[in-house]
This record gives C-alpha cells, structure tokens and sequence, in this order.
C-alpha cells in the first residue's frame, strides 16, 4: 500500500491514553535488584576471575605481555621486594578490558595464574574492577574450580636445546673442547624459547642486555648482538663457554621446565662472527685521546674488562702482567676442555686491537711497587685474583703426592702433563675439584675419587660440571673428610674420618661434624687438595693498599676506592675466590669509577 | 695453656665462677698482648676483637655470680671438630688469619677440656652443674670460631 494511501487515526483514544498508562507503576518497587536471587555455579572449568599465587608468581609480565586487550598491568605489591628472578611485580586485572580468553594463563610460566570458575561480581566502584589476583580479595582466589592450564595447552617449550658435546668416553682421552657448539637450527629455536622477561639481565653480576642479545638471534642479527655483548662484557666469548650462568637459574622457563640455554646463545654469537669481530665492534675507531694513563696491574678478566672500558672512554691503559701470558685464572685455572686456550687468546687480543698495552714478565710487588705506578700513571687499578691455593694443616700435607688443585691446573694450563699415578683422590667440592677430577681423568687415572665433607647437595661446584665428571667415571663419596696423610711404600695413605651433617645453625646451615671412631684409609698414587682459592698475602702486604683479615683488598664496595688516592681494587682479590663474570663485573664498575675520577682530576673537582 | 695444672678443690659455687672469671682474664691478656706483637695490623685488629669476646664472656660470668643472670646448660651445641686433626700453630709476630683463628679454637678446647674434666671429678652435684655449664658455654665459643673457620676457609670443601 503506498504511504499515501495509510490512514492515520491521530484522535484514536489508545494513542491518547498509552502515555499515561507508563506512570500506572511509576510508584511501584522497582523489578530491578542488586543482587540475583538465585546465583548459578560456572562450570568447573568456567573462565571465572583470575587468582594468583603469590609464592608461585615471579613477575614476569609474560600475561601482560600476551594480553591482547592490554587489561593486564604489572604493579608493584606492598609487602612484595623485589629478588633474583623475582621482579616484585604482579599483575593487576582491568576487568573492563579483559574478555576472559586466558592466554595469560596458558603462558604463565610458573603456573601461578589460573581462574576461579566465579562470574558474578556487583560493585558500585569503578575502581574494583582494576583487580590484583592474590592480593585484592574477591572471595575466590582459593577456589578449586575454575580454569586450570593443561599440559598441552602450554604455550612455552620447556625443552632447551642440547649442547652437542664429545661422548665421554672420546672426550676423556684427551683436553679437546668438549662442547661443539649450537648451529644455526639449534640456536634459533632456543632463542624463540625466550620469553624476554628479562628477570635474567638482573641476576647477571654485569647486567648483560640478555634479551636484546636473544633477540637479535630471531632476527638474524648476529652483528647487532656481538655489540650487545662487548657493552657489557669483554669476555663473552669465554664466559659463553664457561659463564656459571646465574642468569640461567633466574630464567622463568626454569621453574617448570629447563631454563633458556642463555650461556650457549652468547657462544653461539661469538663463534658465528668470529671472522669479523674487530670490524663489527669498530675497536681501531678509537675514541678522543684524554692524555690519562691508568695503570692496570693483573691480566685476568677484571683487569683486561677494565682495559677494555678505559681505553673506549679514551684513557691510555697498560695491562701489566706477572706470568709470560695473559689471561689469568681464565688460562691457568680452566682446563683446555672447557676454555681452549686459543679462545681466550684471541678474545685478549681484540682488547689489545682496542689500544690497551700489554707488559707481561712484571713481577707488581717486586721491582716495580704500586705506589710507583701510581707516580707514573693517573690512576691505578689492582686485580690480581686469587691465586693461591689454600691447604689444610694435617698432617703430611707437605708430602710430594699431595698436590694443591690450583697449582696443578695452571702446569696442566702451561702444557705440562704430569702423571698422577692410577689411582687419585680429590678433596673438595667446588668446580676447581671438578676441573682437578676431570683433569685428573685425562691423565690417565683409571680411579678417581672425590672426597667431600658435607652431601652432593651442599657441593658448589656447578650440577652440569658434577654430571660431567660422572659421566667420565668420576666416583663421588660424600660425607667423608682427610685427617692425615703418610707414605706407604710408593704409595700414599690417606685416612680419612666420616661425617654426618647437624642440626642447621643460626645461618641455616647444616655443618659437617666427624662421627667418633669413624676413620679408614684410602690409599692412591695422588691426592688433589681443592679445598678453596685465597689471595697471595706477599703482594697483598707489598701492595701497600689496606686490605682485610682474607688478605682481600680493602675497599669501598661501592666504587671500589683503596685507602690510596688514585688507586682501585676488584676482581677476586677484593671479593674473594669467585666466578669470571663477577670478575668481568668488577672490571667494568672499576672503569666507570675510574674514569669518573679521572674527569674529576681534569675539571679540578 | 696447661690448665689442668690449676686444677684445686673447689668449696662453692663463687669459687668456681670466681675462677672462671680469672680463666677469661688470662685469655684476654693473651689476645691483648699478641695484638701489640703482631706485625699485621689486620691481625691486631682481630686479636683484639677476640680480647673482647673474652670480655664478654666475663662480664658473663660476673652477672651470674652477681645473681643477674643464670648459666643455662645446653647439650645441644654442635662440635665441628675442625681443629682436632690440625697442626697447632704457635703464635707469632707474622701469624695469619688461618693460624690467628686456629690457635683461639684450640684455647676454647683447652678451656672445654679443663671444664669436663673438673664435671668428671667433681663429688657436689651443683658444683658439677656450674662446670657442666661452663664447659657448656666454652663450646659455643668454639662452635662460633669453627663456624668463621669454616666459612673462611673450608669454603668448596
């Protein structure tokens, strides 16, 4: 019917009451109500709100980071400080944004997020609906039912990729490098493990930019990451072989699978740009000479790290070194298998490409005094390391088949292959006695034994080194400790006394105490005292520098300053016997401090 | 230190504290006296901390004859034994931290010793209560020094 045509009845008298007839229960109450009645359960699995295990959240931001309607902000939670691989954030829910898809939940690398199969929430304030599971208290966090992330639902790979290394028994014949090394598959599907948290850039003593380094991996940037490498760490195609990894043990991935093979990432950027390292970090493009000389005494990573940081902010620097070759507890104290020493040599060099001075055969302490140098040079910077081995005053420890661990490695470093019989006992538990028992392995010994004080738990030697040195037929016994040592006949007697761990002390600890009447000997061709590592006291006392009861160099931990005008200490030697990248770590502090004092010097502050 | 070559009789309680006190007087005269003899300065600063453990341990013994205080008899302080199979050092102008450490084990087990032996031939059992209690207390002293051992340079074993 065209429009035209209808017939509209304006007057008709439904039209005309129908307004008034909408104020018939304008005084009635209202049908509407706050609250259902009648509340349903979700379902058991139901996508309800969030909860969060506190105790289990690391702060990570991986569920910020996946949210796709940006409802996720990582905050910080009062009574919650931050930690090694912990950021002390957690993450808060805008319920206005969120569409309950929980992905951040299937991400979650701990598993601490999940979702309470609750739906129904009445509040008059805007402002509850921005939500901290865990922490803000809507009744539910405790709720059994609800989303829970299966297995196959999880979005990360737990699995690293494996070094591919000698079998053992090949390796064991001789002091080739064990680990080959990733390819490019390899490396490439590690790095898309990461999930760029960064919790690990903390946990690392230099604070190296592991996610940006990771990244660069997936980018196929490789020269961008070996400069992502060297502006923290000089060392990093040592420490991508022998790195104690602390990054590692913060990695998120670790808490329900393996961590992100970070130190073989870092290996893998060095080995792949190898033939175009000084070009990629530009080291013959040097900065502005300032005309400062700073003196560096100890060629070992902290030493060399400095050189390598003073000579880019335009210092002259002199490594001087007291051994023929340079390269410290790196060359003398990590045997060929793990640091080949060709490694390490051509890592130096690019340190010395950057302009640093090398004077090696200079005995500091000897002829030439640190209180010279300081005359000679604007600024001098100490770090020997520690170098010396420490022993146990029992008796027979003088006897010539008792050797001390450090020592042995450093003639095994120098090219030396002494034979240490058949039979071998070591006595420690830290990496110098696995690098010693593995060494020892490769000498030949058909028998070696490792003698530890206190349980496989309490052992501070790395846990890949330990299932290293078993896989080579090291034997371990525990709870076991040498009381004395005597010649039998070519051979050495080495008795020995057992022990049970006590009650944890104030600290915590379980200490070894010696069960009575316990003792039994053990006889071997050698034994290896690894017991720890202390800094030389002769050139602690020649230096002239204040140091402490450890013969450690005394200085302010913050900027590393000695009692001396000018003069700075790190490394080993002010921390004591510790790891290359705390070394590496030392280094690079002891440059910026330095340099700032050089700047203070030339503008008269 | 030859203790046991003070060994006496004993009448009271007093007796005993007052010679426990005299004990920590001498140990503190030692550790006083190679504080100056010492060529190391560090060395001197931590003979003369060990002087003032001694003090405290004193004042200690003071407060509980004074009737202050009560010596509390614990059997639940652990011996770590370290010092038991190590060569003895003698003290000397050039001694390190090591030797500076073992020597004051070795004195709180001379200390230890003397006490158990005085519990072992004691007749009055009260009397046997205080030297059990102070031979107690020489055990902390000694687990205390262990422990710094321990932690100093046992560290990787």
């Amino acid at each position: 019917m065209p429009a035209g045509d209808r017939k509209i009845d304006m007057w008709n008298l439904r039209n005309i009451i129908s307004p008034f007839y909408a104020w018939k229960r304008a005084f009635e109450k209202p049908y509407t109500i706050k609250k259902p009645l009648v509340e349903r359960d979700g379902a058991d699995l139901y996508r309800g709100f969030h909860t969060n295990d506190l105790g289990k959240c690391i702060g990570c931001g991986s569920c910020e980071e996946i949210c796709q309607n940006a409802a996720i902000d990582m905050k910080r939670v009062e009574g919650i400080e931050p930690s090694v691989g912990d950021s002390g954030l957690r993450p808060a829910i805008d319920y206005g944004r969120c569409c309950w898809c929980a992905l951040c939940v299937d991400i979650c690398p701990t598993a601490s997020l999940a979702m309470s199969n609750r739906y129904n929430w009445i509040s008059d304030d805007g402002e509850d609906w921005v939500f901290t599971p865990g922490v803000d208290d809507g009744g539910w966090n405790e709720d059994e039912l609800g989303y829970r992330r299966a297995e196959c639902a999880w979005l990360l790979d737990p699995a690293e990729q494996k070094m591919p290394v000698i079998e053992p028994d090949v390796r064991k014949k001789h002091f080739d490098e064990m680990a080959l090394g990733y390819g490019d598959r390899e490396a490439l599907d590690e790095a898309v493990r990461c999930l760029d948290c960064g919790l690990c850039v903390e946990a690392c003593p230099t604070h190296m930019d592991i996610p940006a380094y990771i990244r660069s991996i997936r980018d196929g940037d490789l020269d961008e990451g070996l400069r992502l490498l060297y502006d923290t760490n000089p060392f990093s195609e040592s420490c991508g072989r022998v790195c104690t990894a602390k990054c590692q043990d913060a990695c998120a991935l670790g808490h329900l699978g393996e961590p992100i093979m970070i130190r073989w990432l870092k290996r893998y950027i060095t080995d792949n740009t190898l033939d175009r390292r000084n070009a990629i970090l530009g080291v013959d493009k040097h900065a502005p000479r300032t005309g400062r000389k700073v003196a560096i005494v100890g060629g070992g990573p902290s030493g060399f790290t400095a050189a390598f940081y003073l000579a880019r902010f335009g210092h002259d620097v002199t490594v001087f070194e007291r051994a023929e070759k340079p390269g410290g507890m790196l060359r003398t104290g990590i045997p060929d298998y793990r640091l080949p020493a060709d490694v390490l040599a051509r890592e130096i060099d690019v340190i010395l490409d950057s302009g640093v001075e090398l004077r090696t055969g200079v005995d500091i302490g000897g002829e030439v005094t640190v209180t010279k140098l300081r005359e000679e040079y604007d600024s001098v910077y100490i770090s020997v390391g520690a170098q010396e081995g420490s022993s146990m005053p029992i008796e027979g420890i003088d006897l010539p088949r008792v050797l001390i661990g450090i020592d042995l490695l450093a003639r095994i470093a120098a090219g030396e292959r002494p034979s240490l019989g058949d039979t071998v006992a070591v006595i420690g538990g830290g990496n110098t006695a696995m690098d010693v028992c593995r060494s020892a392995v490769r000498l030949g010994a058909g028998t070696v034994n490792v003698l530890y004080r206190r349980t496989e738990k309490e052992m501070p030697a790395n846990a890949e080194e330990i299932g290293e040195a078993k896989e080579e037929g090291v034997e371990f016994e525990f709870l076991v400790a040498p009381v004395s040592f005597s010649e039998n006949g070519g051979k050495l007697d080495v008795v020995c006394q057992r022990m049970e761990l006590g009650e944890p002390d104030d600290s915590g600890r379980r200490r070894p105490v010696p069960i009575d009447d316990s003792e039994f000997t053990v006889t071997v061709d050698t034994c290896v005292m690894a017991v720890g590592q202390q800094v030389e006291g002769s050139f602690a006392t020649a230096a002239g520098v204040k140091i402490t009861r450890w013969n450690t160099f005394d200085v302010d931990s913050d900027t590393l300053v000695t009692d001396i005008e000018g003069v700075f200490a790190g490394g080993d030697c002010e921390t004591g016997p510790d790891d290359a990248i705390r070394a590496v770590a030392s280094g690079k502090k002891a440059a910026w401090f330095i340099n700032e004092y050089l700047g203070r010097k030339t503008d008269g502050r | 230190m030859d203790d046991k070559g003070k060994i006496r009789s004993f009448a009271s309680i007093d007796e005993i504290l007052e010679f426990a006190v005299s004990m920590e007087d001498e140990s503190w005269r030692f550790y006083t006296e190679w504080a100056g003899r010492s060529e190391n300065e560090v060395i001197s600063t931590v003979f003369r901390e060990f002087a003032g453990e001694e003090l405290k341990h004193k004042k200690l013994i003071e407060d509980v004859r004074a009737g202050e205080r009560k010596l509390k008899a614990r059997h639940d302080v652990a011996d770590l034994k370290l010092a038991d199979n190590y060569m003895k050092p003698q003290p000397s102008a050039s001694m390190s931290y090591q030797d500076a450490l073992l020597i004051a084990i070795e004195r709180e087990v001379a200390a230890i010793e003397l006490y158990v032996h005085l519990t072992s031939v004691c007749l009055e059992e009260a009397l046997c209560a205080v030297f059990a209690a102070l031979a107690e207390e020489e055990k902390k002293h000694k687990l205390k020094l262990e422990t710094i051992y321990d932690d100093t340079f046992m560290k990787e074993d």
